[in-house]
């Protein structure tokens, strides 16, 4: 075993193993922690057993190891990036209902405010 | 001219830095309409005065929030504290004329067979519109089409009329310029009897320079997919 494999597979498994006691001690978000969990697990096994990933590879019909994490990678991210950029979306919808309720509010209070100091730039 | 079907609808308009302009279209549509309702988006000008000044009732998003989602709440003001009968959506920078929505809301009024009615350019006429406007416009309808099965001529026009009905089951989500598409999917989903009524649409240097650039096209279509996901 190499520093790299040391220092990785003593860190991926640390990280595996607080994601898990974060997933006993707090049921809400509890799904997610073990998946985080699983992800730091398959990296812990990836890094101390590298043969492995080339195995999982061409089962997979991939012939590389290295492109098999590639691939991975990019999928997750993708994943990520689609996730957040839904739940920005949804946090907008939430935004522009407060906006509108305020709006309505101020409106059936006849509130005449004009340059109030709070309106914002775009 | 006052006509029961006037007193009983809303012009609902949505505006974002008009106050060079809101006044003179707040006025002439108020020469019809008496119920005007101006929902400020943010604006960084006298917007929300200049409306108010011109007799419209004004509502101000602190924020700004799209188009979409001003016009929603515009709706939301005319249903719930006008009780409109007839629901007009109405553009800020005077590209639209009042008599086409008066003929527009007559012409729903006399026929209890249309749920909403669109305001169509390429039925009515335009003055000065760019050639690059033409075609995406174009596109447009024919992705409007594909999508809906609605079969218009002009899918992104502001000048719309809908029952009161109609206008209370529809819900824009979509806050900027991806509504317009919303809106069509809205009519399509609750079974909405739609037709297209002639307009005039007027292209001058101040209405182009405030409205959407043409090569905004491409973050529209992925607005729209965007919320279509998030629905």
């Amino acid at each position: 075993m190499n520093a790299f494999q040391l220092v990785g597979t003593a860190g991926t498994l640390l990280f595996a193993l607080l994601s898990l006691v974060r997933a006993l001690r707090n049921a809400r978000g509890r799904g997610a922690y073990l998946t985080w969990s699983l992800v730091w697990l398959l990296g812990c096994v990836a890094i101390y057993r590298p043969e492995i990933t080339r195995e999982v590879a061409v089962f997979l019909g991939i012939q590389r190891g290295a492109d098999l994490v590639a691939y991975a990678t990019t999928l997750t991210i993708l994943t990520f990036l689609f996730y957040f950029q839904y739940r920005a979306q949804k946090h907008e919808q939430q935004v522009t209902l407060m906006v509108r309720r305020i709006a309505l509010l101020e409106g059936r209070l006849g509130k005449l405010s004009t340059r109030d100091g709070e309106r914002s730039k775009q | 001219m006052a006509n029961s079907f006037t007193d009983d609808t809303t012009i609902v308009i949505a505006a974002f830095t008009e106050g060079a302009k809101i006044h003179s279209v707040v006025s002439a549509v108020r020469e019809i309409f008496p119920r005007v309702v101006v929902v400020d988006d943010g604006s960084l000008d006298d917007t929300f005065d200049q409306a108010q000044s011109a007799g419209a009732t004004a509502l101000r998003h602190s924020i700004n929030r799209g188009q979409g989602a001003a016009l929603q709440t515009g709706i939301t003001w005319a249903l719930d504290q006008n009780k409109a009968k007839y629901v007009v959506t109405f553009d800020a920078d005077g590209q639209h004329l009042p008599s086409d929505a008066l003929a527009m809301v007559q012409r729903l009024h006399e026929n209890e067979d249309i749920d909403a009615l669109l305001g169509s350019r390429f039925l009515g006429s335009t003055e000065k519109m760019p050639t690059s406007r033409r075609i995406l416009l174009r596109l447009a309808t024919i992705f409007s089409r594909m999508t809906t099965g609605l079969d218009l001529t002009d899918a992104h026009n502001g000048l719309r009329v809908f029952r009161a009905g109609t206008a209370a089951r529809m819900r824009i989500t979509m806050d900027r310029m991806a509504h317009a598409s919303e809106i069509l999917d809205e009519l399509n989903r609750i079974g909405a009897r739609v037709k297209e009524h002639p307009v005039r649409i007027i292209y001058t240097d101040y209405s182009l320079a405030k409205g959407q650039r043409t090569s905004a096209a491409g973050r529209v279509l992925y607005e729209y997919i965007l919320g279509k996901m998030s629905k």
